[in-house]
């Protein structure tokens, strides 16, 4: 037998050697490019929420006093300085000129003038490069029309502006004297219209124009003296974030690619000669939001979007996490400008909206250690939610005992189709082990599922004994809502309501009906559409959305999808089509609506406005809310409410962190800003009732309510209205008036009764439901085989969790 | 061998005197039975004929039904990816909402593509470097594994083929049931251990419950106590102690039993894919096994093409290995050699 | 010396004895420093085995008696009743069950005909051999591919069915999921049941074989009464492992079907994934715990069984 293993042995072994060479190479290549540890006391990216580790240094911000009047909106960093535009309006001609601050040591000096274009020339974007040259691209708008001119003239002539202005694209020098400047209106014309998205200049002096968007993915190149050479372009898919200059001196773009799996963000070199993109460098951050480029010392790109800061890495294709805005106290979203000094100490410009102004912030690097230490409360949430994030920052300014993190488990970097599944995955392994974030978003989890499991702990005590929120003063069917098996999971803030409309005529007047209603209905209209753009599997979803009791019996634990019902259901979704074709001829929906050829119009109602806007597609008709069809024809009303913040009932600073729910909900009452949705809060919902319904005349200088023509009231017109253009050409447009008291009520008898679906409850069944009923859809099952394998797997589903 | 046989009257006739129990009577006359036997050889050659072919008919037509989903998997990694979807695409559609969706169309089940192409795998070998990394992955995890399982598992069934007492009779049954275990039962515990180890999210947490598995075990114990104790007792006599045995007469012995317990701990690793996606949560130190298991529809050619470079190290320890697992095998099916 | 030849169905010794292991006379030094030094040996696997097995197991009985993992409330033996009397649960065992009853016999009976088929010397016996094994090293999600493709509604197999003349089965969605499960665990795990029974056909003392021939005993009897005492163990072990490898089945049927596969394919491990999904921990651990103590009992059968049989062919 052994002699045997010989003789066959040796070929064997041969291929053996063979094949483990070929994969000790494959393992040694990519071993090299796979890169390890972080620059510098940097962060890991961590895939799937994994927190960061400790690292040995951390960023802190330090804020800097600017001059007072400083433009800092929009600027453009300079060597040593930055630079802004500056447009005046005089005697019906533009001025515009660019004003010069230079910085030094964290310090901005008052601002002079640099340089000032010509009439009429508006500065539309800087460049500058690393010599002090400054670069511009202006706009020399055609003549406006006269004093004399109509409105009509006008509009005219701000149509297609872009179209008839001449473009030149100027270099100043160090001291502001012009060296160039050239004429390329021409380059203009290739797309619909001209807009210039940003412009770079790399260490040659070339510049670099990105007209993303509006001249499909180019970026058109000019060479050192300002004429241009060409377009470096990608593919359609693909779009085009950012330039950046990176080491060598080169131009970079970063952009967006798609594959099979989803998304990757990659960089690649722009070829100037080639008028092409270089190669491209793998796992790029943020490529579809990259508002950063910075080059350090190491030939790095520092890049950022409004959650953090990265440092990437040509050479390993990789990055490293240098900061969290949020970690640093920083909203992220008012972020303007991230730049960095010579000596490459890095700073960030951020600015409060409301208020119009700005501050400048050092980002100095610390070490961890030296950082005062606080309790961490941690939200965990499944994909990243950045309204948070402004309240995070303001609680943790505020508290100096507690700090609020936020911790996303989807990696939205690298998505693809299980993402979802790995994010639940994981979070169920951290409270499964004890290290549940300690406050949950609930958005996308099975609320049931995690109350009954009494993951969530029960907030009512907290609100009744809360001394900034009254119990009493939120709606009932809200709190009603967010209560499962008698806990209170989470408090909602503000809600919608998702309800369909249709004329009275057609389905009377009574807010309710069934799935066989709907189905009479529309068999009386064979021809029309139920609901726009629904294909088969939405008309599944609608009609069982609400309906799911009349098949499945909970006590019993028996489901009846094999029953007629059911099959009816299927048949009569199988009449609608599969996909839709959104390019073909049709007119707008109230024109449909008008003619029957659309029977029901489907809306969600955040607003009061919304509902007028709604019945004003019907006309002049009478108009029932009915609803989604329901197994017993009650109040068919969707309640969605807006943030579902539950806490767990593992954590271990309960009190703090009903501290931040509080805030949450708090603010959002109180904000004067626009607000999605109505607010939870009986109070504040009276004071945007009352807003709405209040009557906004306008005033002459003398306090008296000014009067049109005809003696009428001038109502200043809020809130603009709607517009529509139908693919056929027609047009519908709606011009707010004020609200009326009845449809300020018909908001409260929707909510009344309205009912909340968790939407995840059931995400299985519908699964399930889906895939099942797709074979019928397709044809290649009967409608019987097809019910009875849901009825079967459905039955499964339900025993299995009784 | 059948004269020498038959030369050995005396044999024959102790033979014929114990069949009492048999119906037909031997006759012993030498010439009678000699013509008997060659008119039996040549019966018995035509049947051994008739059999062994009938026996290579049936032997190939299994051969066949398990070798076809494997040649397939490679064939259909040479295809290029439109023809992939145009003979599978209809099987693995995905609809919008990422569900998958089984469409109508009749599949075609190709073994010979019809173009000859790589462009699978320089998709996987040279695009997307990442693939690549990912089987790093799988043997960084699944090397180590192997080896200090039957490491352990050698000298932990040494320990219990050498003194069988009750308790440790109670132990291996025990060891026996925990191998049957199926993962969910363990796989949250064996979280909370890692936690509070503080290995999780690190290569260990996978290394260690993989080391430690009672599968090997069990495989080697049943063939070390088939080593004959003559052995073991010469040893002694010799003044060997228990560590000298055990390195010097049972690990040579039990190399072929070794061998094939390896084979099988690295091709059940090889494969696991819950484990990495609990007890990992960092994407990019996920093994391939995990990768694979989620293929969706646009990549069924990559999935092939991956699933083959997939099989490569297997098919390389399988083809290096045979012998020794054959040999192995045989010694574990508890026959004397 | 003893040599016995018989032919009857008297218990067949071979050649030469093999005797167990000397185990030295009790209370003897020796005999305590054997115990002592091989407990050394077992040590560091029982060390490892106890925390990442014994521990956790542990574990799941603590978890059994709560309702919850986060509550912790004790509710005794609750959990086992509930699970008990769940429909999903008893249509998981009887699948279980029904397939380990179908798969584990055919995969002995069948790979012990194919060994035999494979020991009459046909030619290219040991490329055979290794196309048999092949199954064992393909991955498998490779696997799971080709057998949709196979076995989907409009794949190859109902090709085939439909050239016959009757109507496409259904493969995965009806009672018929069984044979296609039933056809991949066999796949599987023909090839190495079938080594282990030529092993031990190969092993048969040549002797005996000869008597039966000269005896004119026809191949059935040959069989019968003497090649079965000899595979005895061999059958008992294999019975084993293919039993293990029963189990292990869970992971291609999730792979070909998702969380919720039609009935009959519902196996233990489909609920048990799924309760742990739904964080319902405490049935999971009712479950594992009433599973492990069915196998308990089950093995434990088969090892006194193996005790016995060994012991007649050990002598």
């Amino acid at each position: 037998m052994f002699q045997r293993k010989h003789q066959k042995g040796n070929w064997k072994v041969w291929l053996c050697t063979g094949m483990a060479a070929m994969l000790v190479l494959g393992a040694a290549g990519c071993n090299s490019s796979k890169g390890t540890d972080a620059t510098g006391g940097g962060q890991k990216e961590g895939k799937n929420g994994v927190e960061e580790l400790a690292p040995e240094f951390t960023y802190v911000a330090e804020y800097l006093s600017m001059p007072e009047d400083m433009e800092s909106y929009n600027l453009t960093i300079g060597k040593d300085c930055a630079y802004a535009i500056h447009g005046d309006y005089e005697d019906g001609a533009s001025k515009y000129s660019i004003l010069k601050y230079p910085f030094a040591n964290g310090v901005f000096q008052n601002g002079e003038v640099f340089a000032a274009a010509s009439e009429n020339m508006i500065i539309q974007s800087l460049g500058a490069d690393q010599a002090g040259n400054l670069y511009y691209v202006g706009q020399k708008q055609p003549e406006e029309p006269g004093e004399d001119a109509s409105e009509q003239d006008w509009s005219d002539y701000y149509e297609n502006l872009s179209s008839k202005s001449e473009y030149h694209l100027f270099k100043l020098d160090a001291q502001g004297n012009q060296v160039y400047e050239e004429d390329f209106t021409e380059q203009t014309k290739q797309g619909d219209y001209f807009y210039l998205q940003e412009m770079k200049i790399d260490d040659q002096g070339r510049a670099y124009l990105s007209v993303n968007g509006s001249m499909g993915n180019n970026i058109l190149l000019f060479d050192e003296n300002g004429k241009f050479s060409g377009n470096a372009s990608v593919d359609q898919q693909s779009w085009i974030s950012s330039i950046c200059v990176a080491k060598d001196g080169k131009a970079y773009a970063s952009y967006v690619q798609y594959n099979n799996e989803g998304m990757e963000g990659v960089i690649a070199e722009i070829d100037f000669d080639g008028k092409k993109f270089g190669k491209a460098y793998k796992n790029f951050p943020c490529a579809s939001g990259n508002r950063v480029c910075l080059r350090t010392a190491e030939d790095n790109l520092i890049c950022g979007d409004e959650n953090a800061l990265y440092e990437y890495s040509f050479e390993k294709e990789e990055a490293a996490k240098l900061l969290t805005w949020l970690d640093c106290d920083i909203e992220g979203n008012r972020i303007n400008k991230v730049f960095m000094d010579s000596e490459g100490k890095i700073y960030a410009m951020i600015h409060d909206w409301e208020n119009g102004s700005a501050e400048l912030a050092f980002m100095k690097k610390v070490r961890t250690e030296d950082v005062v230490k606080r309790e961490k409360i941690v939200i965990g949430m499944i994909y990243s939610n950045s309204n948070l994030a402004s309240k995070i920052v303001a609680f943790n300014k505020n508290n100096d005992k507690y700090r609020v993190t936020m911790k996303t488990y989807m990696d939205e970097n690298n998505w693809s189709e299980k993402s979802f599944e790995d994010a639940i995955a994981n979070l169920t392994n951290d409270i499964l082990s004890g290290n549940s974030p300690d406050i949950l978003d609930l958005n996308g989890l099975d609320i049931q599922n995690l109350a009954s499991k009494g993951v969530l702990e029960d907030l009512a005590p907290y609100l009744e004994k809360s001394s900034v929120l009254d119990k009493d003063d939120f709606f009932e069917s809200i709190l009603k809502a967010a209560t499962f098996n008698g806990k209170m999971v989470y408090v909602p803030s503000s809600f919608t309501l998702e309800t369909i409309a249709a004329k009275s005529s057609l389905v009377g007047d009574k807010m309710g009906w069934t799935m066989e209603d709907v189905v009479r209905l529309k068999n009386q209209y064979p021809d029309s559409e139920l609901i726009e753009y629904a294909t088969k599997k939405d008309i599944m979803q609608i009609m069982l959305m609400m309906n799911k009791d009349s098949f499945i019996d909970q006590e019993t634990g028996t489901c009846h999808f094999d029953g007629k019902e059911f099959k009816d259901l299927l048949v009569f979704a199988n009449a609608f089509p599969k996909e839709y074709d959104y390019n073909a001829e049709r007119p707008v929906t109230p024109y449909l609506l008008a003619d029957n050829r659309l029977l029901l119009s489907m809306t969600s109602i955040y607003s009061f406005e919304e509902v007028q806007s709604t019945l004003a597609f019907f006309g002049d008709e009478d108009v029932t809310f009915i609803g989604f069809p329901t197994y017993n024809g009650s109040n068919g009303t969707l309640l969605s409410p807006s943030d579902q913040y539950g806490m767990s009932a593992q954590s271990k600073n309960k009190e703090a962190a009903w501290a931040f729910l509080e805030e949450i909900i708090n603010s959002s009452a109180d904000s004067e800003g626009y607000m999605w949705g109505f607010s939870s809060l009986k109070s504040r919902y009276e004071k945007q009732k009352a807003e709405a319904l209040e009557i906004k005349y306008v005033y002459d200088e003398n306090g008296e309510i000014m009067k049109d023509d005809e003696g009428n009231p001038i109502i200043e017109n809020s809130n603009g209205g709607w517009s529509m253009t139908g693919s056929d050409g027609s047009q519908w447009t709606y011009d707010y008036r004020p609200i009326t008291k009845e449809e300020v009520d018909l908001v409260e008898k929707l909510l009344d009764g309205a009912r909340a679906i968790n939407m995840n409850m059931d995400n299985e069944l519908n699964k399930i439901i889906d895939e099942e009923a797709e074979y019928y859809f397709s044809g290649s099952k009967s409608v019987d085989e097809v019910a009875s394998i849901i009825q079967n797997r459905v039955n499964l589903y339900v025993q299995e969790n009784r | 061998m059948e004269e020498e046989k038959m030369d050995d009257l005396s044999e024959l006739i102790a033979a014929a005197e114990k069949a009492k129990k048999k119906k037909k009577r031997i006759d012993i006359s030498a010439e009678k039975l000699r013509k008997m036997d060659k008119f039996a050889a040549k019966r018995r050659k035509l049947d051994n004929f008739l059999s062994i072919g009938l026996a290579t008919l049936i032997a190939a037509f299994f051969a066949i039904m398990f070798l076809m989903p494997i040649i397939l998997t490679i064939t259909n990694s040479f295809m290029a990816a439109s023809e992939i979807s145009s003979n599978y695409g209809m099987v693995f559609a995905t609809n919008a909402n990422g569900g998958k969706v089984y469409i109508s169309e009749k599949v075609n089940l190709k073994f010979i593509p019809d173009m000859v192409s790589f462009s699978q795998y320089s998709t996987v070998l040279f695009k997307s470097p990442e693939y690549l990394l990912k089987f790093w992955n799988s043997v960084v995890l699944v090397g180590p594994i192997v080896l200090f399982q039957l490491i352990v598992a050698s000298l932990a069934s040494y320990g219990f083929a050498r003194y069988t007492g009750k308790l440790r009779a109670i132990v291996f049954f025990a060891y026996v049931i925990l191998m049957l275990m199926p993962y969910q039962v363990t796989l949250v515990p064996n979280y909370l251990v890692s936690n509070w180890l503080s290995i999780l999210d690190t290569y260990w947490a996978i290394w260690l419950p993989g080391i430690f598995s009672p599968f090997a075990v069990f495989l080697l114990t049943k063939f070390m106590k088939r080593i004959p104790s003559s052995m073991i007792e010469a040893a002694q006599i010799d003044g060997a102690g228990e560590w000298q045995i055990y390195q010097k007469i049972c690990m040579p012995l039990c190399k072929g039993a070794i061998c094939s317990a390896a084979i099988l701990v690295f091709i059940d690793y090889w494969n696991m894919v819950e484990q990495p996606l609990i007890l990992l949560a960092d994407g990019e130190k996920h093994p391939l096994s995990v990768f694979l298991s989620k293929i969706n529809s646009g990549e069924v050619g990559l999935a092939f093409a991956v699933a083959t470079i997939y099989m490569v190290p297997t098919l390389l320890v399988f083809l290096y290995g045979e012998e020794y697992l054959v040999d192995g095998i045989t010694y574990q099916g508890g026959v004397k050699g | 010396m003893e040599k016995k030849v018989t032919l009857t169905k008297a218990k067949v010794n071979s050649e030469e004895p093999v005797k167990k292991v000397k185990v030295p006379k009790r209370n003897s030094r020796r005999f305590r420093k054997l115990k002592f030094k091989s407990g050394l040996f077992i040590a560091p696997s029982f060390l490892g085995v106890m925390a990442f097995f014994i521990v956790p197991f542990g574990v799941i009985i603590y978890y059994s008696v709560l309702d919850n993992p986060i509550s912790a409330n004790y509710v005794g033996f609750e959990n086992f009743k509930n699970v008990a009397t769940n429909e999903a649960f008893m249509t998981a065992v009887k699948n279980t069950g029904m397939f380990s009853l179908i798969a584990v016999p055919l995969a002995v009976v069948l790979s012990l005909i194919l060994a035999m088929v494979l020991d009459l010397n046909i030619p290219f016996r040991s490329q055979f051999r290794t196309f048999f094994l092949s199954p064992m090293m393909v991955p498998v999600a490779s696997i799971v591919l080709i057998w949709q493709v196979l076995f989907h509604n409009n794949g190859a197999v109902n090709d085939l069915v439909m050239k016959f003349g009757m109507d496409r089965i259904d493969w995965m969605k009806s009672d018929y999921s069984i044979i296609v499960i039933v056809v991949l665990f066999l796949w599987k795990n023909l090839g190495y049941n079938m080594i282990l029974f030529m092993a031990a056909l190969a092993s048969i003392p040549k002797d005996i074989l000869e008597v039966a021939r000269l005896e004119n005993a026809n191949p059935l009897q040959t069989f019968f009464y003497v090649k079965i005492r000899y595979l005895s163990s061999t059958i008992l072990f294999v019975t084993i492992m293919s039993l293990i490898s029963s189990f292990k089945i869970f992971r291609e049927i999730y792979l070909l079907t998702t969380d919720y596969p039609y009935p009959t394919m519902y196996m233990l491990q489909h609920y048990m994934n799924n309760k742990f999904k739904k964080l319902d921990y405490q049935a999971l651990s009712a479950g594992a715990i009433m599973m492990s103590v069915v196998m308990i009992l089950i093995i434990g059968l088969l090892f006194i069984i193996d005790e016995y049989f060994g012991k007649d062919v050990e002598g």
